[in-house]
């Protein structure tokens, strides 16, 4: 079932009074979310805060959504503008710029958001796939034994992961994305 | 958790998971918190493997 097919799924659970059908949403797409928040406030707390108001808001207009887009486009359109709304209300502007290549002066703006990322995000950005990825390439001896024992069979890297290396619990892991990203 | 279970939360991410399991799926993930909690580790780590680093490449700009 795509990803499409099984969010109109979750969200017709929703619909049907299954709340916890909800946070399975709130758990695929949270990070999506963030990150995107992110490009217009660069302070984590801020960005979270944010983030939840939106998930709030989409579980309320919920009964509402008939599926004429994807669940996640409707998702992001509903964060985009929750994220400017608390940069109007904290009457600071939106940085929702279209790029005129006809106007020199406009790259300058444009090089300062590219590079909003500081050194030290970048670090813990490179961290995570850094133990991903070691993750994924030197699989442990009780990996190693799990995979024979269980026969070459269709494992998926991020269980790999999970197994095999990346730090203890989910809520340490998304505050290293979450510092990461600022 | 069995190692089933395991992957067919990965597939069900991957939007890979067959239609016939995936009703079964989804009532154990709405029923078991333990369950939700490894749902979410797995999108996160999909999401970091997704994660394309955006640094400037130093060694190509002197090149140019």
């Amino acid at each position: 079932m795509s990803v499409e097919e099984s969010d109109l799924k979750l969200v017709e659970k929703v619909q049907r009074g299954e709340r916890a059908a909800f946070d399975l949403l709130v758990l695929r797409y949270q990070h999506k979310v963030l990150k995107l928040i992110m490009r217009y406030v660069h302070d984590a707390t801020e960005a979270e805060d944010i983030a939840q108001e939106a998930f709030v808001k989409a579980y309320r207009a919920l009964q509402s959504f008939r599926g004429d887009s994807a669940f996640y486009t409707w998702l992001y359109r509903i964060a985009i503008n929750t994220a400017k709304n608390a940069l109007v209300a904290n009457k600071r502007r939106p940085m929702d710029y279209d790029l005129d290549l006809q106007d020199p002066e406009q790259y300058d703006l444009h090089a300062r958001l590219a590079e909003s990322e500081t050194p030290e995000g970048l670090l813990l950005t490179d961290e995570i796939r850094d133990t991903v990825n070691r993750a994924i390439e030197k699989p442990t001896r009780g990996f190693a034994n799990r995979h024979r024992a269980a026969g070459i069979g269709r494992i998926k890297l991020r269980r790999h992961c999970a197994d095999d290396g990346l730090p203890g619990r989910y809520g340490t892991l998304t505050k290293f994305f979450v510092r990461a990203r600022r | 958790m069995s190692e089933q279970i395991r992957e067919q939360v990965s597939a069900f991410l991957d939007g890979e998971l067959p239609n016939s399991e995936t009703e079964l799926l989804l009532k154990r993930l709405t029923r078991d918190a333990e369950l939700r909690e490894s749902f979410g580790r797995y999108a996160l780590i999909g999401e970091s493997l997704r994660a394309v680093s955006l640094r400037p490449c130093p060694t190509v700009s002197p090149r140019v």
